[in-house]
């Protein structure tokens, strides 16, 4: 029975409770811990995806810091035994074996900057197998692209974000950036960069997959990975070399301009009249502005230049405006803008400039992000080069500076900086000083170590500064091997002192307008020229005494002596003894003029028998260096030996030893505007030694002007101030009878000296020949003997003070009259005589050497002339003049510039060989007082006379070039043509030594009232102090070292007409581009070649802002723009933008005619019709870029950026021309030798100019490198085998992309660096590399959304 | 579970009068103590677990911290923290670094040296390299040892609450 309905009920609920309970309580118990392993394993995962993320992290410094570690081991000279060369993806080091073939050495080692299972390489490197393989898509374990793209979709259509080149770029028509079949190229992948992966263990070893692995990786090596020490994480990368790119921060956008080098409408009209004025950076030859960002961002904003500066940081338009507009000496400076450097290329987005509320704006031009995008794999904010030479030590500025830093103005001292360090034991400058300025306000007192030969060397730091390039060059250099020992071992100190005092005395020589804390008008190297009225006029306004070393000397900016006349000239007459036209013995007209031909009837003429005579010195004087700023002598000549001269045994009453002070500031004398307004040109004045300033010590004024000097008085002749002391003091009677007579010559020693400092700088011998000669008589013009007065006008025919007293422009033709008898010696033109060489011609062998062998000077006139019995003229006297032609020195009679009385002459005279052709504004003198630089060219012959099948193959009479007289062509020893110069503006080409630009455009001059000039280009010693400094620049004036290339490199070892070498095209060339070419082309080829010599001298870049840090400038492009490993993207747009604003001239020889396009330096009347500046011809197949693509295709790069001067530039039209061209204006790059020979009236300074431009811009190292990369966290699979590595398996936990940007710099201050000067050469601490250091300036993150 | 049903009234119910069986008690308890031990033993785990989790962010934070400050820092500074001339370095439990005696601390790490890195094809693996087979003087590898028993005698002597990083540095500064 049932007890209660509800009690079995409740006894088993009652039952179940316990178990509920229990359940319940298990099950609450069991929730509650399930949510806490729920949370933790939640927490769990949190916190390994942090410590994956912080690791991921970590693993992406690991790559930085291998990359660092390759940059480091590759930069390491190893004690200045090695160099290195950098290229996106790369270093690779080279030793000082030379390779026979190229002169250059082998390989060394190649460091990869790229993840591969071989980071570095031996010798064994094969640079044409290197790249990914077609099927690496196939390889995931092993190969990974960087470059892959995400897919992102915000708002619009979905669309592909690439890490570092997105292929959208190539189809912008950018010039230079072009991939040639990418291996395995698909959808996911369409610009693949692919890379090997590098393992990573827990432990932190690094290891590299198996070659040969696919998706199942093995590895190789002692150290596996293993279950206690598994891969965690693996790394790719890849560096790219940040001075492949073109650098918004220093950039712009270039608009050529150079020095004015002839009469055509680009040198005249764009270079002379629109030169750049302060601050037109964009214009200064090789200034990082003239780098164009044009060839990059044309298709994304134009190409309006006015566009790019107002992006460039800095830069702004202004001045000439790119050579659009005329400038003066009033057209100000350019405002610089004041925008701030660019921190990334990402910054271009933005305006400059904030709006209201402090944001920065996006930039109007049209650069927007998708732009951005495409653009950065050729742009960058951050290259920089090092300034280290070959060996690994500092290299020498150029830029001169005072020695007192209180002469020095801001730009000096920021110059100054960049070349010194700081160490513990001092400050060591690397760079030449000068002792002392010209004091402005005492110019006549405290002139200056200009005046000294010796004063600037006494400065102990240039002696240590000289020594340690001495050294150097002695030393095997890094890279390519052999020394400059070795090659010059006569010459290479003569090299080395032109260089010195080419910096000395070739820049920087006045520097007005920017204030010292001395002066704040500036200060002047050199004896100041007038500043303003109350200024005293110094004299020797521009001259500087050569620099002396030892036994070598430099060029300096003074004087030298090309050819002494003695003239014998009557000075009483015998009416009563008239003399015949005709000689009665030969027949022979009886004055023979010097430019007298046969049948020549305007000099029929005749005469009065001279009872008495006297005699006089003219000196030809020459310079090297001529240019702007035109210089007046400070010096004092002494000759030695006249008195035993002797004319039919009496003696000429000369002085024994004469000394003329030299001194009188030519322009300053009345007549400048004939005279000229100083000295700019290959040949000084000729008169300027009849002058004397009365009291030199005393300032120029009305009542101190140059004066006639004393020619008679017998107390004044033996005053080197007063007297015209080369004169004879009193006449000497000539014998009653004969038409001969006997001259004994006598040998003479010519002394130059400075006038300040008393140094001698040069010493010459001459020799006079003995020979018979016409005697002298008084001349009388044809048909006038009846009229003939004994008295005045013909006054000058019998007394030198009247003869120097006529109006300067009849000079030319009255300081020697046809009765006269003239004998010269004169610089030959011969390259050996008896067996002994000779300079050739070569007037620069002159002008350096500190003893002159009177071996080197022979009989003047035509060759047998001196000793013709019946020649009155044996000299081939030229003038320094206000126009070219004015100044080639001559008798011709009462007609100034001997021009129109020659409108009437024969054109052809003489028959069959000896006929002789002359041009109808042939100028009579020209051709007799001249020779011709190009062989067989223009006005040479055996007689000097101007023999030549047609009137173009002449020299027209404004081309005579500078060089000795009877010159046919400059030739080496070798007998191939040589290296001359071109002349600035349209002055003389000749033997010279390319003196840098100091011009400016304050020199104003209308000429032929059409032609605004500016700057004194195209007139002859004209040149205006910039007062404001408006023009004055450092890198307008010196661009590279390149400039140093019309230096001698044969005057010890007698290889005249030879000079360093920085072109590929030198006329002696006879090896086809594309072939290296040999000693035999030019020595310069000779190993090591010259080119090499540049890479001891920089010249920093501090306008508009530090561009240039001490050892290292922003902004170089990288010469070597094969990319590693990936061969197939090609990326040319560094050297295009550094070459897209290039010109580069050429001159054919019938540009030195008249006829029939008229000539290259005639007036500006008559302006050359042809075009002779080029474009460059960037073509890879067959222009320029042609050289670049032999050296990768070889497998080879470029070891120096001075290499640049190995290849040819080829030219393309202009497209501004507006004249035609002559010949191919189209060649190619095979076909240069042959165009150059089409132009062999190109100087060397000419063919040399566009690597002036290029090659400050380049390099081959970068100091800075942005390192792409891709890192992941990784885990093993647990089933896997810990050794291997299977990709189906694993998981990536974790995964990094994005860049890291790394430099490597230089603390100048370093207290521990050593002075690399006094430090032997051995000493492992005295070298560069050793104090690098390495910072990280950006990381950024590949994040697309 | 019994059967009941073909056994009329429930037996055991006359049983459970008297209370719980002691099978009854014991099956309970059995099951209550097998679950408890289990659920003790996974909440032990989810403890030790999430006292892990916990210790690795913070171990993690203080090789961060020791990462990017080692970076910067001159290897002269380096090498005296590995031969314990500047100490060990503690970290309280937000990653600050605190002195050895502050009450916050929560973690001490000490630095080891591992030499040089060898780079692959530098005896690292690259066997069909030629470079010779050493490490890269400038690439230094180090250990770094974090431990969240920063107040025991010897910190790093119990390996369960020490966590080991490894960390390649990079010369930065020049050349010694």
């Amino acid at each position: 029975m049932r007890k209660g309905g509800r009690a079995p009920y409740q006894r088993r609920h009652e039952r179940g409770v316990a178990l509920v309970v229990v359940l319940a309580v298990v099950v609450l118990m069991s929730v509650l811990i399930l949510s806490l392993v729920s949370l933790v394993r939640l927490e769990t995962r949190s916190s390994f995806a942090h410590s994956d993320s912080v690791e991921v992290d970590v693993l992406a410094e690991l790559q930085t810091n291998l990359v660092i570690s390759q940059i480091r081991a590759a930069t390491d000279s190893q004690g200045g035994s090695r160099t290195w060369a950098s290229q996106p993806g790369m270093i690779r080091t080279f030793g000082t074996q030379t390779d026979p073939e190229t002169g250059r050495a082998g390989l060394e080692r190649v460091y990869r900057l790229y993840s591969h299972r071989h980071l570095e390489e031996g010798e064994s490197f094969n640079a044409s197998e290197q790249g990914p393989p077609a099927d690496w898509n196939s390889q995931t374990g092993r190969y990974v692209d960087l470059n892959e793209p995400v897919v992102i979709s915000k708002t619009g259509p979905k669309r592909l974000r690439y890490p570092i080149l997105d292929p959208d770029l190539l189809d912008r028509g950018i010039a230079g950036i072009e991939v040639e079949s990418a291996p395995g190229r698909d959808d996911s992948s369409p610009l693949p960069m692919p890379v090997e992966w590098l393992y990573v263990l827990a432990d932190g070893t690094l290891l590299a997959p198996r070659a040969g692995s696919d998706t199942t990786i093995r590895f190789d090596g002692d150290h596996l990975p293993s279950r206690d020490n598994p891969v965690v994480g693996r790394i790719a990368f890849w560096a790219d070399d940040e001075s492949s790119k073109v650098n918004i921060n220093t950039a712009s956008e270039g608009t050529f301009w150079d020095m004015p080098r002839a009469n055509s409408h680009f040198d005249a009209d764009s270079y002379s009249e629109r030169q750049p004025v302060r601050n037109e950076f964009q214009r200064y030859p090789g200034h990082p502005a003239t780098t164009s960002l044009s060839p990059i961002l044309a298709p994304y904003i134009g190409e309006d230049p006015a566009t790019y500066f107002k992006l460039a940081p800095f830069v702004a338009d202004g001045g000439s405006y790119s050579g659009e507009m005329e400038v003066d000496h009033e057209t100000p400076p350019v405002s610089l803008d004041s925008d701030r450097l660019y921190a990334s290329v990402d910054e271009y987005f933005f305006s400059p400039d904030t709006d209201t509320s402090g944001l920065r704006a996006p930039n109007a031009l049209g650069l927007d992000e998708a732009a951005l995008e495409e653009v950065r794999f050729l742009l960058t904010a951050h290259s920089r080069s090092p300034e280290v030479n070959l060996h690994d030590r500092p290299r020498v500025s150029l830029w001169p500076t005072q020695h007192d830093p209180q002469d020095r103005n801001a730009v000096d001292r920021l110059l100054a900086f960049c070349a010194t360090t700081q160490g513990i034991d001092g400050r060591f400058p690397y760079y030449f000083q000068r002792l002392s300025t010209h004091d402005l306000d005492s110019p006549l007192v405290n002139y200056g170590s200009s005046q000294s030969s010796t004063a600037d060397m006494q400065i102990l730091r240039n002696q240590l500064v000289y020594q340690y390039l001495n050294r150097l060059t002695d030393q095997s250099i890094p890279g390519f091997g052999s020394d400059f020992r070795e090659k010059y071992p006569e010459d290479k100190g003569q090299i080395l002192t032109s260089m010195v005092d080419y910096l000395r005395s070739g820049l920087n020589t006045l520097a007005i307008g920017l204030p010292t804390d001395r002066d704040a008008r500036g200060y002047s190297y050199s004896p100041s020229r007038r500043l303003d009225e109350s200024t005293p006029q110094a004299l020797g306004s521009g001259q500087i005494i050569p620099l002396r070393i030892a036994d070598t000397q430099g060029f300096g900016r003074s004087v030298s002596v090309s050819e002494v006349s003695l003239v014998i000239y009557p000075t009483a007459v015998d009416r009563n003894r008239p003399v015949p036209e005709r000689d009665a013995e030969t027949g022979e007209l009886v004055h023979s003029l010097i430019f007298d031909y046969p049948g020549r009837p305007k000099n029929v003429a005749a005469g009065y028998r001279a009872t008495e005579a006297r005699a006089f010195l003219m000196l030809e004087f020459f310079s090297a260096s001529p240019g702007l700023p035109s210089w007046n002598p400070l010096v004092s000549i002494k000759v030695n030996g006249l008195a035993d001269f002797r004319l039919g045994g009496q003696s000429l009453n000369l002085a024994d030893e004469a000394t003329l002070d030299l001194h009188a500031p030519i322009d300053s004398i009345a007549a400048a505007s004939y005279v000229g307004k100083g000295n700019s040109n290959g040949h000084m004045s000729l008169y300027q030694p009849f002058f004397y300033l009365p009291d030199p010590a005393a300032p120029v004024s009305d009542s101190n002007r140059p004066t006639l000097r004393s020619f008679t008085d017998l107390q004044d002749l033996s005053d080197p101030v007063r007297g015209y002391v080369w004169h004879s003091a009193t006449s000497f009677p000539l014998p009653p009878d004969g038409d001969r007579i006997e001259l004994s010559g006598e040998n003479l020693e010519i002394s130059l000296a400075s006038l300040v400092s008393g140094e001698i700088y040069q010493t010459i011998e001459l020799e006079f020949p003995d020979a018979i000669v016409p005697m002298p008589y008084v001349w009388v013009e044809s048909g006038k003997m009846a009229e003939t007065p004994p008295g005045a006008p013909w006054d000058h025919e019998t007394s030198l003070l009247s003869r120097a007293s006529r109006d300067p422009d009849e000079w030319p033709n009255y300081l020697i009259r046809p009765g006269d008898v003239v004998r010269s010696v004169e610089f030959r033109s011969d390259l050996e005589m008896a067996g002994e060489d000779l300079p050739g011609g070569d007037l620069r062998f002159l002008a350096a050497s500190a003893e002159v062998p009177a071996e080197w000077f022979g009989p003047g006139g035509a060759p047998g002339h001196y000793e013709d019995p019946i020649r009155r003229f044996a000299m081939g006297l030229r003038s320094g003049d206000h126009w070219q032609y004015w100044g080639h020195f001559r008798t011709e009679p009462h007609h100034q510039h001997g021009n129109d009385v020659l409108a009437s002459a024969p054109h052809e005279i003489g028959e069959g060989e000896d006929r002789e052709i002359h041009h109808p504004y042939w100028r009579a003198s020209s051709w007799r007082t001249s020779g011709s630089l190009v062989e067989g060219f223009a006005g040479y012959s055996a007689t000097h006379l101007d023999i030549g099948s047609s009137p173009t193959g002449r020299i027209y009479r404004d081309a005579h070039p500078v060089v000795a007289r009877g010159l046919n062509g400059a030739k080496r020893r070798d007998g191939r043509p040589g290296d001359w110069d071109q002349g600035y503006g349209n002055t003389e080409d000749g033997a010279f030594i390319n003196k840098p630009d100091e011009s400016n455009a304050t020199q104003k001059w209308w000429n032929f009232g059409s032609n605004y000039n500016s700057g004194g280009y195209y007139r002859r010693g004209a040149f205006a102090v910039d007062l404001e400094g408006r023009n004055h620049s450092p890198n307008r004036q010196i661009a590279s070292p390149v400039m140093f290339g019309s230096l001698p490199t044969g005057i010890r070892s007698m290889r005249p007409w030879e000079t360093l070498l920085f072109c590929p095209n030198p006329d002696g060339r006879t090896t086809p581009a594309g072939v290296e070419p040999d000693q035999n082309d030019h020595i310069g080829f000779s190993f090591p070649r010259d080119h090499l010599w540049l890479d001891l001298f920089w010249m920093p870049v501090t306008e508009p802002y530090a561009i240039s840090e001490p050892f290292s400038t922003a902004g170089k492009v990288n010469l070597n723009y094969e990319i590693m490993p990936f061969r197939y993207i090609k990326r040319r747009t560094g050297i295009a933008a550094v070459m897209h604003s290039m010109e580069m001239m050429a001159v054919p020889p019938i540009a030195l005619s008249r006829e029939p396009f008229g000539c290259i330096k005639g007036g500006r009347d008559q302006a050359f019709e042809r075009e002779v500046r080029y474009a460059v011809n960037l073509d890879p197949e067959d222009g320029t870029l042609r050289g670049f693509e032999d050296r990768f295709e070889s497998g080879d790069v470029f070891r120096s950026a001075s290499e640049i001067c190995e290849l040819f530039l080829v030219p393309q039209p202009l497209e501004e021309a507006e004249q035609p061209y002559l010949g191919n204006p189209n060649p190619g790059y095979s076909e240069m030798l042959e165009w150059w020979g089409e132009n062999r009236a190109t100087g060397d300074n000419v063919r040399e100019m566009p690597y002036n431009h290029l090659y400050p811009r380049l390099t081959t190292q970068s100091n800075v490198y942005q390192v792409h990369y891709r890192v992941q966290r990784v885990k093993h699979a647990p089933s896997d085998d810990p050794e291997v590595w299977n990709e189906e398996n694993a998981i990536v936990l974790a995964e990094r992309r994005g860049s890291t940007l790394i430099e490597r710099y230089i603390d100048p201050n370093e207290p521990t660096m050593p002075d690399f000067a006094t430090a032997s050469l051995d000493d492992e601490e005295a070298r560069l590399s050793r104090y690098y250091r390495f910072r990280v300036i950006q990381k950024r993150r590949f994040l697309p959304w | 579970m019994v059967n009941q049903s073909s056994r009329g009234p429930v037996v055991l119910g006359a049983q459970s009068r008297a209370g719980f069986s002691l099978a009854e008690v014991m099956m309970a308890a059995g099951i209550v103590a097998t679950i408890v031990v289990a659920l003790l033993a996974l909440a032990g785990q989810t403890l030790t677990s999430s006292t892990d989790s916990f210790d690795r962010f913070e171990t993690v934070r203080a090789y961060q911290a020791i990462s990017s400050q080692f970076q910067m820092l001159p290897w002269d500074r380096i090498d005296r923290y590995i031969t314990g001339e500047e100490g060990r370095i503690y970290f309280d439990d937000v990653g600050r670094v605190v002195d050895r005696d502050a009450l916050e601390s929560s973690m001490v790490a000490r630095i080891l040296d591992k030499g040089g890195l060898a780079l692959p094809g530098e005896g690292g693996g690259g066997a069909e390299s030629d470079a010779p087979d050493r490490s890269r003087r400038d690439l230094r590898q180090i250990t770094i040892e974090v431990s969240t028993r920063p107040l025991m005698e010897d910190p790093f002597s119990d390996s369960r609450h020490v966590r080991r990083f490894s960390l390649t540095l990079v010369q930065l500064d020049q050349e010694r």
